[in-house]
């Protein structure tokens, strides 16, 4: 029987793994986003999508691990959410803004 | 070996499914084998013609347009200039090419698809650092690119012309019968019949109209006339 101390420590050392997965999935989703041409448009179209795929990441990441040692990753995931939702809706903005006609 | 726990494993999973994506999105787009060109139309003066359609169909099926408001609006700078619209993306090379004009002097319409001669293309991209001419793009640094101009002569004949700083190269001539128009061939704004389509689209003034009757050029050969890059690049040696 592991000891809860000892539990404590793989739990931690496993949201450190996560945080690593997590910059690799990032750094790996901008390469994706980059790696051929884009035009303007498709560049902010990207550029929107960034912060709701970190929400979604960091979401996982705060509900697994709960505990006092995790605030931090409560704050910055619901200043994420606060941000994705902000960015969705700018984008939705543009497109209607985009989609009036102007007479 | 390291232990991941449930969610690791789902963040694993997602890496490497994004690692698999991009590789197969590099892979696809070929970078290592798209170039910097353009490609116009042009046609001699004395005998104006309206492209309805001018593609450049690519290696990997993707489709070129081809610039044809030069010879659509009638400003000819020479036989054998085209438009100088500047490349915003590198492209795969062009396999073959689809043409579709009215000729005013001939009253009548041409199109056709011409294959391409791949591999004297890709020859003179492989020197298109040393020979092709400088570009400079938007917010990056400057490239060099090379020019495809498709000149069309009359007697529906059409050449195709690859060009870089300093050279000119043909790549193919080649004629095409004139046929009846049909379906979309003679839609401006709506579906006109022929002679209303030729009326509508060539805006030919009266002097040069005289010119055209009188005869004008009528026993030129353009499709054996060198373009005007052509003998200015001699004058300049």
């Amino acid at each position: 029987m592991e000891s809860p101390a000892q539990d404590t420590i793989e739990i931690e050392k496993q949201s450190h793994r996560s945080i690593i997965l997590i910059a690799a999935i990032l750094i790996m989703t901008a390469l994706y986003m980059t790696c051929t041409y884009n035009s303007e448009d498709e560049g902010i179209m990207l550029c929107t999508l960034v912060c709701p795929i970190f929400s979604i990441l960091a979401g996982m990441y705060t509900f697994t691990y709960t505990g006092k040692a995790y605030a931090a990753s409560r704050i910055i995931f619901y200043i994420s959410l606060a941000l994705s939702l902000c960015s969705i809706f700018v984008l939705c903005f543009f497109i209607e803004l985009a989609n009036t006609n102007w007479h | 070996m390291y232990q991941l726990n449930s969610i690791n494993k789902i963040y694993a999973a997602i890496l490497l499914l994004l690692i698999l994506a991009t590789s197969v999105k590099i892979w696809k787009y070929k970078t290592w084998k798209r170039y910097y060109y353009t490609a116009s139309f042009s046609s001699p003066a004395s005998y104006p013609v309206h492209v309805n359609n001018g593609q450049l169909i690519l290696e990997d099926g993707d489709i070129a347009y081809v610039g044809y408001s030069t010879v659509n609006d009638g400003n000819n700078f020479g036989w054998g200039y085209g438009d100088s619209n500047d490349p915003t993306r590198k492209e795969r090379l062009p396999v073959k090419l689809v043409v579709q004009y009215a000729s005013f002097r001939d009253q009548s319409f041409y199109s056709d698809t011409i294959p391409l001669p791949v591999d004297a293309i890709k020859k003179a991209f492989s020197t298109v650092n040393a020979k092709g001419i400088s570009t400079d793009l938007y917010q990056k640094p400057s490239v060099n690119r090379l020019d495809f101009v498709i000149g069309i002569a009359n007697k529906g004949n059409i050449i195709v012309w690859l060009r870089g700083e300093n050279f000119e190269e043909t790549l193919l001539k080649h004629k095409i019968a004139p046929h009846e128009p049909s379906g979309d061939e003679t839609y401006y704004e709506t579906r006109l019949t022929k002679s209303q389509y030729l009326k509508r689209v060539f805006w030919i003034d009266s002097a040069k109209l005289e010119d055209f009757k009188a005869g004008l050029d009528k026993d030129a050969s353009y499709i054996d006339t060198p373009s005007q890059f052509k003998i200015r690049l001699k004058q300049k040696q």
